[in-house]
């Protein structure tokens, strides 16, 4: 598997992510690419204003864009959205959560015979 | 329909305990002890079973109110009392395999209590073309990053 993010990039990640608007293209790119004006128009943002955030979001490695003719189109970053590394982090989630119940049934226990 | 290839991926799960290596163990032998913090005492499980020795079976399967079934199997190789556990599982959605995994979950004391090292390998199979997982990408992506926080 990829290495962990290095901090600096973690940081222009997390600022990227730090604002309601990126934010909001970001759910709209996971439904598929799309341009500048795609982008700016439901967030009712001016289009030099949307290419600020998109640029933020390409430097936090979110975003990834690509000019074809006159039209700059923006996609979410595969590598970031990989269907393998989503199901990865879903499992490693779920069984955090589990090993959270695991330390507190074990807490419990140690309760229960101390207890006695 | 395309022939996508397999990927593989590894990762390993450290958590420490305050109770000793022989409790931690016993709470993944014990069906009982293991419903109580594992996910197959989860609403929304229709079947659960667990034959805890070598080559025995732990069954879990889940209905979920969209209509999904979720079925994990996972056969027991190496049982060693407070020592490992080595266990394969897989998970099917809906009768297609999505991934299948080896586990090795080792139990280490400490001062403290326990170190549980927990240590997947795992195959990626029929998920690619899942364009539901790909739309969840987004949520997913920001909850690995929040994971990602915690561990900074």
């Amino acid at each position: 598997m990829r290495a962990a993010a290095e901090p600096a990039q973690l940081d222009r990640m997390f600022f990227a992510l730090a604002d309601f608007h990126r934010r909001g293209m970001l759910d709209r790119l996971s439904r598929g690419p799309a341009s500048v004006s795609d982008l700016a128009g439901p967030l009712g943002i001016a289009l030099p204003s949307a290419v600020k955030h998109l640029a933020v979001l390409e430097r936090g490695g979110l975003v990834a864009s690509e000019k074809v003719g006159r039209v700059r189109t923006y996609k979410v970053e595969p590598r970031a959205l990989d269907a393998m590394e989503a199901w990865v982090a879903r499992r490693k989630k779920l069984l955090n959560a589990q090993f959270d119940r695991l330390e507190a049934y074990l807490a419990s226990q140690a309760n229960k015979s101390s207890r006695r | 329909m395309k022939n996508i290839p397999s990927t593989h991926a590894d990762f390993v799960i450290v958590r420490e305990f305050d109770a000793t290596p022989e409790a931690v163990f016993m709470a993944w032998a014990d069906p009982q002890a293991k419903q109580s913090w594992s996910d197959c005492h989860a609403e929304n499980t229709i079947e659960y079973r667990l034959d805890f020795r070598p080559l025995g079976h732990e069954t879990h399967h889940v209905a979920f109110p969209d209509g999904r079934v979720q079925q994990i199997e996972k056969v027991f190789f190496d049982i060693v009392a407070a020592r490992r556990i080595v266990f394969a599982y897989e998970i099917r959605i809906d009768a297609r395999l999505l991934s299948a995994s080896l586990v090795t979950v080792e139990f280490f004391a400490t001062k403290r209590g326990t170190r549980m090292v927990y240590t997947e390998q795992l195959a990626y199979l029929d998920g690619h073309e899942d364009r539901e997982v790909r739309m969840r990408g987004t949520e997913e992506g920001l909850d690995r990053l929040g994971l990602a926080l915690l561990r900074h």
